[in-house]
């Protein structure tokens, strides 16, 4: 199948219309099991958008080499190749986020986000096109993610830390919730059940906007066909 | 060559190509990598050993020996000899253990005190994957490397995590002081014959701490079946002299004696060689008890001298225990003018939680009775899941009502909690042991007032319906 170029579209359309986190809802439990401190969630951030453009790029350049009936497991070792590859430079080069993103990097290779995107997208477009979409993808998510985190580091731990995680920081820690001797954290919000709920309040938020500007869209519209109409 | 063919082959040969060449690029990355993970691991372990006995030896003339590890040990896996140039500092035991809250991986430092017996250093953590763990490295990690808590001591509100520390400490002790896995094992086999009406494979040893200087006494375990405690073995050795034919020789002794209420319930004998030892087991220790201990007589004079010595070892120091542990419960009153006689239970009261039951007196008078209660609840946790805690008391009561409440063992969370706000008011006549409101620590509080009623009850009962 030929589909029409659109290297911008590829690229943005992953970080914010088809978010694969806040619009798709893909990717929900390391979206949860990660996101208990931002370092952890862009240390994650970063190995995901690695192994999503390399398997990307990989399964778009051999598309049409690979027969369809051979496609799926062809890309689950293309995917698990380049997930192992990460695991291996994440021991040697980070090992804190290694020991702190566990197994959650091993799973990568069943993530939905990185075959999903193989299949919808790097089957049928450029090289090109599928390196924007998998990095477009891959920056969504980790936004995604540390957005979720940011909030329950803040308010499971009153503070946000760096350079715990991702050891070449160095290390510091911004009190937000904390003044002195008083801490007004709540380590609930560092539980999974904390998570689900800054998850739920921020796609409430997303879908309140969503919702304003259709509605927004909707009046402007019907104030143009009324003028058109008042103009005849 | 039909179609199928060809595309069987075609899928064939991509399959191959793509899986070798994954391969080749895992193996290459595997090349770069393997080094680098290995030195990485290496650092954090020598970072780690070095941690272990900083504050008694330059961290940089430290060297550490790995040596073999006895093959029947359950939670050490690897074994360091200490040396910082001149002298061996310690033995540094890496050790990993799992239960039914998760894993603890741990470095175990252990080193020879001035009696040249083996003893705890410290620990370092390499990973407490625990759901209490917060509460266990509070409560009792970091005080057992403060040094301000025994290792033995694993009430702390995450006891089986404790539970657990204390096992593994337990083995790298014992292997320091060159008891083997095999040693432990026929140990173990002697001591579940000790309480040999009861299921041996029910029974669990909690090996207690010796603060004492004893003569025979060499260990005292605490001996369980589920929640319900047995009594206490005592391992005793000794020497003494025996005559063969005009000869004069020593012989040993050593046994492993079960005591329960201060009773001799069973001897299971380990070592014997003195003569007639036949006629020692058969004779004195099947027929000896608390009261006659210093009266059978055997054939095995010689033995049973020794064995008399023992056994008033022990009873000395069961009775010292007892006293001291029931004599809690009336706080102005000295320990050692007191003395405790056991009661028997109410025949036909339920006795759901009702152990055992002690009159106390003082001289002629008497104080009150002492009602060891305990029973179980599941209450919620702080890791907001279900759980069964334990708990148990000595409640103290006379015709006054309450004299005093004595937690002797709390699994439960929020301990500090129910002791302030519940046992204390209670036990000081400022709350109604019924009433477990704005304690925080509900469901403790609730199993504690169902257990301080079925005492209030029996005392009544017994006392003629007060």
């Amino acid at each position: 199948m030929k589909t029409k170029s659109n290297h911008k579209g590829s690229f943005l359309t992953g970080i914010i219309a088809q978010n694969p986190l806040f619009v798709s809802l893909l990717g929900l439990c390391p979206a949860l099991a990660v996101t208990k401190d931002i370092e952890s969630a862009i240390g994650m951030g970063i190995l995901f958008t690695f192994v999503l453009v390399c398997s990307n790029i990989i399964v778009s350049l051999l598309r049409k080499i690979i027969p369809d009936e051979a496609r799926t497991p062809c890309e689950i070792v293309i995917i698990a190749a380049f997930v192992t590859v990460t695991k291996m430079f994440c021991e040697a080069f980070l090992p804190s986020l290694y020991s702190t993103l566990g197994v959650f990097i091993s799973l990568l290779v069943v993530n939905c986000i990185v075959l999903g995107r193989a299949e919808a997208f790097a089957k049928d477009h450029g090289v090109l096109d599928s390196l924007l979409d998998g990095l477009g993808n891959g920056i969504g998510y980790t936004i995604a993610i540390v957005v979720i985190a940011f909030f329950r580091e803040v308010l499971g731990k009153g503070s946000i830390t760096f350079g715990k995680v991702l050891t070449f920081i160095p290390e510091f820690s911004i009190p937000i919730l904390k003044f002195g001797e008083v801490d007004l954290s709540m380590s609930f919000f560092q539980n999974p059940a904390g998570g689900f709920i800054v998850l739920a309040l921020t796609l409430a938020v997303i879908a309140a906007y969503q919702t304003f500007k259709a509605k927004k869209l909707k009046i402007k519209k019907q104030n143009e066909l009324k003028l058109a109409k008042g103009d005849k | 060559m039909n179609e199928l063919v060809k595309k069987g082959i075609k899928v064939g040969l991509t399959l191959s190509l793509i899986s070798g060449g994954a391969a080749a690029l895992i193996g290459v990355t595997n090349v770069l990598t393997a080094p680098i993970i290995e030195n990485n691991a290496s650092a954090k372990l020598r970072d780690s050993l070095g941690k272990v006995f900083e504050d008694i030896a330059d961290v940089s003339k430290q060297t550490y020996e790995a040596v073999e590890v006895d093959a029947k040990a359950t939670y050490i896996t690897e074994k360091y000899i200490v040396s910082d140039g001149a002298n061996e500092v310690g033995k540094i035991y890496h050790v990993y253990g799992k239960n039914s809250y998760g894993s603890i991986e741990l470095l175990v430092g252990i080193k020879k005190n001035e009696n040249n017996e083996a003893v705890l250093h410290k620990m370092v953590e390499l990973s407490i994957d625990q759901s209490y763990k917060g509460t266990l490295v509070e409560n009792y990690f970091n005080p057992v490397n403060a040094g301000t808590r025994s290792y033995e001591d694993s009430k702390c509100g995450a006891s089986v995590g404790a539970g657990l520390i204390k096992s593994m400490v337990a083995e790298c002790i014992d292997d320091a002081n060159g008891v083997s896995g095999d040693d432990k094992a026929k140990e173990l086999e002697f001591m579940k014959q000790v309480f040999k009406d009861v299921d041996p494979e029910t029974q669990t040893f909690d090996k207690l701490s010796i603060k004492e200087e004893f003569t025979y006494i060499k260990d005292i375990y605490l001996v369980k079946s589920g929640s319900n405690e047995l009594g206490y073995i005592y391992k005793v050795d000794g020497e003494g002299d025996y005559y063969e034919e005009d000869e004069k020789l020593i012989g040993h002794l050593g046994m492993f004696v079960g005591i329960s209420d201060l009773e001799i319930v069973n001897s299971v004998v380990y070592d014997d060689t003195f003569s007639f030892a036949a006629m020692f087991e058969g004779t004195y220790l099947t027929n000896v008890t608390s009261s006659n201990y210093e009266n059978v007589s055997c054939g095995a004079t010689y033995t049973a001298t020794l064995a008399k010595n023992m056994f008033k070892e022990i009873l000395g120091h069961a009775t010292k225990t007892q006293n001291s542990s029931l004599a809690k419960v009336f706080k102005n009153e000295t320990s050692s003018d007191l003395t405790f006689n056991k009661v028997n239970l109410t025949e036909g009261a339920a006795n759901k939680y009702i152990k055992k039951i002690y009159v106390a007196l003082k001289g002629e008078t008497e104080l009150g009775y002492v009602y060891k209660v305990s029973g179980t609840r599941v209450f919620t946790n702080e890791e907001q899941e279900d759980e069964k805690g334990s708990l148990s008391l000595l409640v103290g009561i006379n015709e006054t009502g309450i004299i005093n409440i004595i937690v002797e063992e709390d699994t439960f969370s929020y301990g500090a909690m129910f002791e302030e706000g519940y046992l204390a008011p209670v036990a000081s006549g400022e709350k109604a042991y019924n009433d477990v409101s704005g304690v925080g620590a509900t469901e403790t509080s609730r199993l504690a007032s169902m257990m301080i009623k079925e005492a209030l009850d029996d005392y009544n009962v017994k006392k003629g319906g007060m």
